[in-house]
Formats: structure tokens, sequence, C-alpha cells
């Protein structure tokens, strides 16, 4: 893959890299130097012997090995000629990092398109400029200039994020660290002067560290190209795009009924509905669904959702939210009602939800779990455990993934609280089991897995058809 | 398909941004895009022959290319039931044209089948300029108007994509037949999507689509009106 040289680089020079500890450059060079990235590292800068310690070289052209990776942190007008070096050099990829170009429109414009012409027909391949990078924890490459006190870097995990806003990017970046979310692949696509989405979603689509795609776009370049890239994806993992800028387009003919009717919200909502892609509205709901999606099985085609909870009002709101969703409860066959009357409390009612009454320990979950993951009526599980009773210790996340496990079937859970609480959110977080602090969101997850489910059917439907 | 293609040529030669009625129909037509018996007519006299030809009730429809909104400038007589009322209706359409449109050229009228009411369901195509060839589905009247119950599509669409499309739109309850009526022929609307679909792919110079209403019987389905607006260029693909 072409793409591969900015992923698992095992040389790479930082162009920018100053002797200055706040400079974007040296932050950048810094990265490489301290984390366990397994490559040699080269600073260039002109003005300097040595940067940390290791030789410094005037250019890239002087660099004495082949270089796989070039990342440029230097002023936007000193840009095109570093880029003329990469390609003299024989590079294969560059980070451009550097702001200054088409965002500020006029010269910058201008600039940005002189880039684009020099690559033309070249084997370098570019992501930015204007963008913060690449963050890959399998490999270690961190071109992030962010330092980590502020930004912290998530661990490696199955969620590979795509994102053409930069600041967003490290917001998500640093809240998923705080979450215990783990990232396969973190790519900050900026002003896409080569690399773009459709690149990397045909790369991520191979990747074997990806279970799972996440995009936040506002404008997507080449719609068509795009959409068999997510079909050609979605044979293999979801894709879960957040769109922003969905507000009508007003410059659209509206000479026709249809036109006046298609907005671009309508358009690109057809659109990804038509490719499989999941759509996320909010911030919330990208890595709402993205948790789900990597970390749990898709179900079967048994779809109804059993509830297991230990708190009356979350689990009829969540029945609620189930109804209103079109999905359905489950109805446990005779087998799990006898488990249930003899080994749960007389008061604990064996219907779904399945409200094991606020005294319920971990035990009872045990019971509750067990019987009702194996009941060939449920399809999906949403556990809602509330922590604030004394009855229930942490364990409860053993009994949860155990349960997940030995059942196969995909399960969420439901819990909000306090510290200890979120303690728990995090160690289900380890387990692959996502944990949602409402009956809403948790709802609106199981129903994005049930969709890819859906998804899937049909992708395997239209592959016989042809 | 080249006789479609000569006609969009030709009306894109003649400067014009839209196809008259008759063209728009033959294209369709063309696509096997089921729309009514009609005939194009000078006079009063030919309009009576063709509707005794067609059978009441008959429908006319002022074409001119200048006049792309019919009814706003009394374009249309819908429910002609007979050949007095055709006599009557003719001269009268043309007047309150003249009327309203002074500037408009009028290049005849249009005489044609008056289909019965049923479900009534809209289809559309557009070039977006992101996405490219794209089919629009939409339950007809209020539910457009109102409530926007459409979805769409980018071409090309096949016959799973079609039917979940039409099962997107909360009205699609509708077509399965509700209050004892029959439900519509879901093939005849799977074909008339993809028929859109590949039109649209076919003809780059086809910029917007409108089959609004296309109405929805249990055994067949009918375009009654049909729009198709010109791009000078290929934009879009």
């Amino acid at each position: 893959m072409d793409l591969e040289p900015f992923f698992k680089p095992k040389t790479v020079a930082v162009v920018g890299a100053s002797r200055k500890p706040r400079k974007f450059g040296h932050v950048i060079f810094k990265n490489f130097v301290d984390t366990e990235f397994e490559g040699k590292v080269y600073p260039i800068n002109p003005e300097a012997e040595t940067v940390l310690g290791l030789k410094a070289y005037p250019s890239v052209v002087d660099v004495p090995s082949e270089l796989d990776l070039t990342v440029i942190a230097v002023p936007a007008l000193k840009v095109p000629s570093i880029v003329d070096d990469c390609i003299t050099k024989g590079v294969k990829a560059a980070v451009i990092i550097s702001g200054g170009f088409k965002e500020i429109g006029g010269e910058g414009a201008k600039l940005e398109s002189s880039i684009k012409e020099k690559i033309e027909g070249k084997n370098l391949r570019i992501v930015g400029p204007n963008c913060i990078g690449v963050y890959d924890p399998v490999n270690h490459v961190d071109t992030l200039f962010l330092p980590k006190y502020r930004l912290r870097r998530p661990k490696q995990g199955p969620i590979a994020f795509i994102s053409q806003s930069g600041a967003f990017g490290a917001a998500v970046l640093d809240w998923a660290t705080s979450q215990e979310i783990g990232i396969s692949k973190f790519i900050s696509i900026g002003n896409k002067v080569d690399v773009d989405e459709v690149d990397l979603l045909n790369y991520l689509a191979d990747d074997p560290h990806t279970k799972c795609v996440t995009l936040y776009v506002e404008g997507i370049g080449r719609g068509r190209a795009f959409l068999d890239a997510a079909k050609k994806a979605l044979k293999r993992k979801p894709v879960v795009v957040l769109k922003g800028g969905m507000t009508k387009a007003g410059a659209r003919a509206t000479m026709s009924h249809t036109g006046s009717l298609a907005g671009s919200a309508a358009i690109y909502e057809g659109a990804f509905k038509g490719a499989g892609i999941i759509a996320a509205r909010t911030v919330d709901e990208l890595f709402d669904y993205a948790r789900v999606l990597a970390y749990q099985p898709v179900p079967g085609n048994q779809k109804n959702v059993a509830i297991v909870t230990n708190g009356g009002g979350f689990g009829v709101i969540s029945a609620d939210e189930i109804s209103r969703k079109g999905l359905n409860l489950a109805e446990f066959n005779s087998n799990t009602l006898e488990r249930l009357r003899a080994n749960l409390p007389d008061y604990a009612i064996p219907h779904d939800p399945l409200d094991l009454v606020g005294d319920a320990d971990v035990e009872r979950y045990r019971i509750a779990l067990d019987a009702v993951s194996s009941d060939p009526n449920v399809g999906l599980i949403l556990v809602i455990v509330l922590l604030q009773t004394s009855f229930i210790e942490s364990d409860v996340v053993d009994a949860i993934s155990e349960a997940s496990l030995a059942s196969g079937k995909p399960m969420v859970v439901c819990t909000i609280g306090g510290d200890f609480t979120q303690m728990l959110v995090k160690m289900l977080e380890e387990d692959q089991i996502p944990a949602y602090p409402t009956p809403g969101r948790a709802v609106n997850a199981i129903n994005s897995l049930i969709q890819y489910s859906e998804v899937r059917e049909i992708i395997e439907r239209k592959s016989k058809q042809s | 398909m080249k006789e479609c293609e000569d006609i969009i040529q030709k009306a894109l030669q003649e400067g014009r941004s839209s196809l008259l009625i008759q063209e728009s129909q033959q294209i369709c037509k063309l696509h096997h895009i089921p729309t009514p018996v009609s005939y194009v007519v000078q006079n009063v006299d030919e309009a009576v022959t063709k509707g005794k030809l067609i059978g009441f009730p008959v429908v006319l429809k002022i074409i001119s290319p200048q006049i792309l909104h019919k009814s706003d400038v009394g374009g249309v007589v819908l429910g002609i039931g007979g050949e007095a009322a055709l006599k009557e209706s003719y001269p009268k359409l043309v007047a309150e044209v003249r009327e309203k449109k002074p500037e408009a050229e009028v290049m005849g009228v249009l005489i044609e089948k008056m289909m019965p009411p049923s479900t009534e369901v809209i289809v559309g195509g557009i070039r977006d300029s992101q996405f490219g060839p794209s089919v629009m589905f939409g339950m007809g009247g209020i539910f457009t108007e109102v409530y926007k119950d459409v979805a769409f599509r980018v071409a090309p669409l096949d016959k799973i994509d079609a039917l979940n499309l039409i099962h997107e739109l909360r009205g699609s309850k509708i077509l399965e037949g509700i209050r004892g009526q029959p439900p519509a022929d879901m093939d005849a609307l799977v074909k008339i999507l993809l028929n859109v679909s590949s039109l649209m792919l076919q003809h780059s110079a086809v910029s917007q689509l409108d089959l609004n209403p296309v109405i929805a019987y249990h055994d067949v389905v009918c375009a009654v009106d049909t729009r198709i607006v010109l791009a000078k260029s290929d934009g879009g693909m």
C-alpha cells in the first residue's frame, strides 16, 4: 500500500526540528525520540549541529539514508522548496503540518496549488497541509505538535479516526485517553492536497488493527469514490461518519421540485444510507456508535433486546427508547423463565425488562445474565447497573464480561454516577464492553449495531444477487 | 440511447434549459417509464379527434418553452369529461395562458388521458455536485409539501436499494395498502426508480428530473406529469 510509509516508517525526518522546546518541529521530533518508535529519526535544521543530541542535517537531501516519512513544520512559504527536496530525495510520504495555505485563500491557495503540481505523477504522497498529522500507537508514529501534558495520547485500540479538523481531532484524542478508549490510527487530513478520506478509507479497510473506521468530515471532495471506498470497507468493518456543515446548500438550482427538496443534508443522508455508512449527528454519537461497533459482535438474525436492570426506572425508560427506535424487547422462553423463577427472589418478576430490584448483588446479575443471554429469543443485552447501592461491588464488571464472552451476543451497559461508577466504566471499557450514561444513548448504540448487521445482510444479499 | 440524446441536443442547440412536455414524455417512454397516452394538437378540431381516440376524460396541457410551471399560468385543464367540455376548454386554456404570460410562445397543446385517482408518489432525479446522479422518492401531495417525506439514493440503484428507499419513507405503509385499499404495485415502483437511475446515468445533460406525481395503482404506475431540466455542461459527474 502506498500509504504504508505514513504509519510504518523505518526512517523519519522532521523538517523544522528546532532546538527550542516550544516550537512545533521540536515537539514532533521529540515525540519520535522519546517514544518506542523503532525506526531512525533525523532532525532537519540548517542552523543547528544537533537537536536533542542527534546530528542535524541542513536538508532532507543530506540525510545519509533513504527516507520513508518526512514531517514538515516550517512556515508556509518555505514548504514548496522542501517538497522539491523530498521529491529529489525520493521521500515516500510527507506530512505538512504548516498552515497558511488554501484555508487563508489568495497567496496561500496559490502555494497549495504549486505543491499539488509538484507532486503530480511523482511517488511522494502528502498528508495535509494545515493539519496535525498522524498518530499511530501500534508503530509509535506521532506527528502531533501538541505536548503530551496538554494532549494525552490514547492507547492502542480498535477504532481508527480520520478528522478533517485538527483541533477537533486533538480534543477527541485527549478525551478518548481520559475514557480509556483506544485508537488504531488517527489521521488529521487538513486541506487534503493529496491524501484524502477516500485513500484512507481504502487503506483502513485492510488495516488489521482497525475494527471500526470513524470520520469527521466537512466536505467530501470525491463523493462517488468515497461511497465506493465505504462500500468496500463495509464488507469487512463498520464506517461511522460525522458530517459537519449539513445545512441547506443555498446555491442549488431550484427549477425542479426535486431540486428544491434536495438540500445537501438530504442527499448526504441518502448517499450514506445507500452505501451502508452509519451516520452520526453529534460528537457523542460518533464515539457511542464506534465503541459498540468496534468492541461487540454483530447480532445474528435474532435482534430482540433483553434488559437486565437493578433500577426499575432506568429499565422502563430503556424499554420506551427501544420501542421508540422500532426495536423489540425479547420474550423469554420457558426454560429461561423457569431458571429465573428458581434462582431469583420472588419479587423479581421474570419478564423483559428484567428488574433484579435495588438489592441485587453481583451473584444475581450472574444468574440473570447467564439465563437471559443463553435464551434463543434474545439477540442483544442491555445491562443497566446503577452503582449507588452498596450491594454491588466492582466484580460486576467480571460478571458482565464473562457473560458477554460466554454468550457471544452483543452486550452494552448503561450506568451513570460519580467516581466509583466512572472507575467501573473504565474497567468495562478495558474489557471492550461499552458503557453509556443514559438509556437513550445506550439504545442508540444498540440501534447502530443492529443497523450495521442489516447493512451486512444487504451486502450479502447483493453478493448473491450478482 | 441515441433517440433521447437527439431530443436533448436539439433542445440545447435551441438554447432551451428544459424540455417540452412531449419531449420529456418521449424520453420517459424510451426509458420504459410509463406515462399517459398523449398527442400534440394544434387546434380544437384536432383535439376533439384525439380526445375521442384516447377516450374521455382527458387533460389539456399548454406546450411552451417559456412555461415550466404550467398550472401557475392556467396552462392545465383536468378532468374534461366529453367532446362538448373539450370544445369549451380548449380556447379558454389558450386564451388564459396568452393573458397571463403574453410573451410565451405557444407551440401547441398536449391532450392526454386523465388517469383515475390513487396513491400519489413523487420520483425525481438530480445531479448532485458531490455525489453525481441521484434518485429521489417521496410520498406525494402533503406528505412531500408539509412533511418532506422524501429520501435520496445515489445512482446506480439496484432492486434492493430501490425497495429500501421506498421503505425508508414514513408514508410507505400507505403503499402497502391501508384502510381496505389494495397495495400499490411495488414491482412497478421499483422499476420506475431503476429506470430513473439509468436515465440519469445515461444522459449527463439532464440535471433535474421530476415525475410528479406518479400515480400508483395496484397493478401499474403512471407518471402523469414529467419535467426535465437540462444543464449546459456535463456538471456533476
